[in-house]
């Protein structure tokens, strides 16, 4: 460098560092308290584990949702079921999560241990804990007790939410308890409390089984007419498969 | 004394209230912002200017900087950002929000010294055709040439991974040949 280019740049130094130390004697720029960060990082972690509820909330009450109108048992009946399965998928709740997934991929990447990983890892270890959190709080009774809270009009505001979406009406699949056996097939109670008689042809499918008898809980697919059913296909429920509101259970 | 210490004591010391010794780090780190900043800013007549921003800022924000980390990082993340804005506020040049180098993971390619010809005719093409660039490649190429920096310490100022700004600094190269080979035909 040249002695001229030096001494430019000495005096250019000189004049950043001076006007540096002159606005920090004069007070113009102040050095921001740490609480001012600690408050910031504390919000920050408390907005993450908002919104990592929320996505949770909203996963678990899709699989609820699926599970009381039925549709995550459709596709044991094969292609029609799995047609029925993307009509009475409540997708609303499916985009929610998607979105809250994507709020958080994007909060989690303010971290080191984030940014310094491709986009791609941060999102499928976002996805992975939101869904399995999900899958959880499914297995557990939480929505379930809810909806009972609802009904019993003990939840002020997220009852309202509850009672909406509480076993919406499908048209072509309805769960039911096995209550009296016919000739034709047999009569069923439908989560309303209706008696539905489900009649069985040559053309009902079985996925799992042809035995039903009184007090089994059984998904039935197939048109509705009032309270007719003419049969498409019957899956009983095993124990551990929820679907029917809590007053309805055994 | 102040020439032993290292920038993570000097923040140390400024932080507990020794504000004085923030004249030692501006000192440290002017020479090179402005060059980051002049090579980066191709044209912005108020680079000055940004820098010093880029310190009042530095000052301003001290207290969240935790001491057991470099400095350097963090006060070239702080400078990076300032310059971003500027560039934004100017609009002279495109700035693409959606980066698909992120997405995916890329092979970790090895650090080159390149302390040879290579390196030397790299830099008079930077030279020559450095504004021609597009910003996205243009920075890890001012970071790793003339600031020196390492694919480690470019990814914290950049907040991208490792693996991305070998990516960046290849297709930097190729988009230089490009350009310097234009120039000259």
């Amino acid at each position: 460098m040249s002695e001229e280019n030096l001494s430019e740049q000495n005096n250019q130094t000189k004049t950043v560092q001076d006007n540096v130390l002159a606005a920090i004697k004069a007070g113009q720029v102040h050095m921001k308290p740490r609480w001012h960060f600690v408050l910031h990082t504390i919000l920050f972690i408390v907005g993450l584990i908002l919104v990592l509820i929320a996505a949770l909330f909203i996963g678990s009450f899709f699989l609820f949702t699926m599970h009381q109108n039925g549709a995550w048992f459709a596709p044991a009946f094969g292609g029609s079921g799995v047609r029925e399965l993307f009509t009475t998928l409540p997708i609303i709740f499916a985009l929610v999560a998607v979105i809250f997934i994507l709020v958080l991929q994007v909060l989690v990447r303010h971290y080191s241990f984030a940014y310094a990983k491709p986009v791609l890892y941060t999102v499928v270890a976002v996805s992975v804990f939101v869904i399995g959190g999900s899958f959880l709080i499914q297995q557990s009774r939480f929505h379930e007790s809810m909806l009972q809270e609802a009904r019993e009009n003990h939840l002020p505001f997220a009852g309202i939410f509850y009672k909406q979406f509480d076993v919406p009406a499908t048209a072509r699949l309805t769960p039911g308890l096995v209550i009296e056996q016919i000739n034709s097939g047999f009569i069923m109670r439908d989560p309303s409390r209706r008696n539905v008689t489900v009649i069985i042809t040559p053309k009902t499918a079985f996925p799992n089984g042809e035995d039903f008898d009184n007090g089994d809980r059984v998904i039935v697919l197939g048109n509705r007419q009032d309270d007719l059913i003419m049969a498409e296909g019957i899956r009983e429920l095993r124990p551990n498969e929820r679907y029917l509101p809590s007053k309805d259970r055994d | 004394m102040t020439e032993v210490m290292t920038d993570e004591d000097i923040t140390r010391e400024v932080q507990k209230g020794n504000t004085n010794l923030f004249g030692v780090l501006v000192e440290r780190y002017e020479p090179k912002l402005q060059r980051y900043a002049k090579r980066f800013l191709f044209g912005y007549e108020d680079a000055q200017d940004i820098v010093q921003d880029v310190f009042l800022k530095t000052y301003a924000n001290l207290q969240s900087f935790d001491p057991t980390q470099r400095f350097s990082p963090w006060i070239y993340r702080i400078a990076h950002n300032e310059f971003i804005n500027a560039i934004k506020k100017k609009g002279r040049e495109p700035l693409s929000y959606f980066d698909p180098d992120t997405l995916f993971p890329h092979p970790v390619a090895k650090e080159q010294p390149e302390k040879d010809l290579n390196e030397v005719q790299t830099k008079e093409m930077l030279d020559q055709c450095l504004d021609k660039l597009d910003p996205k490649y243009r920075e890890p190429l001012v970071l790793y040439y003339y600031e020196d920096l390492d694919y480690q310490s470019i990814g914290e100022v950049l907040r991208i991974p490792v693996s991305t700004v070998g990516v960046r600094l290849n297709r930097g190269k190729q988009a230089l040949q490009k350009v310097y080979l234009s120039l000259h035909n």
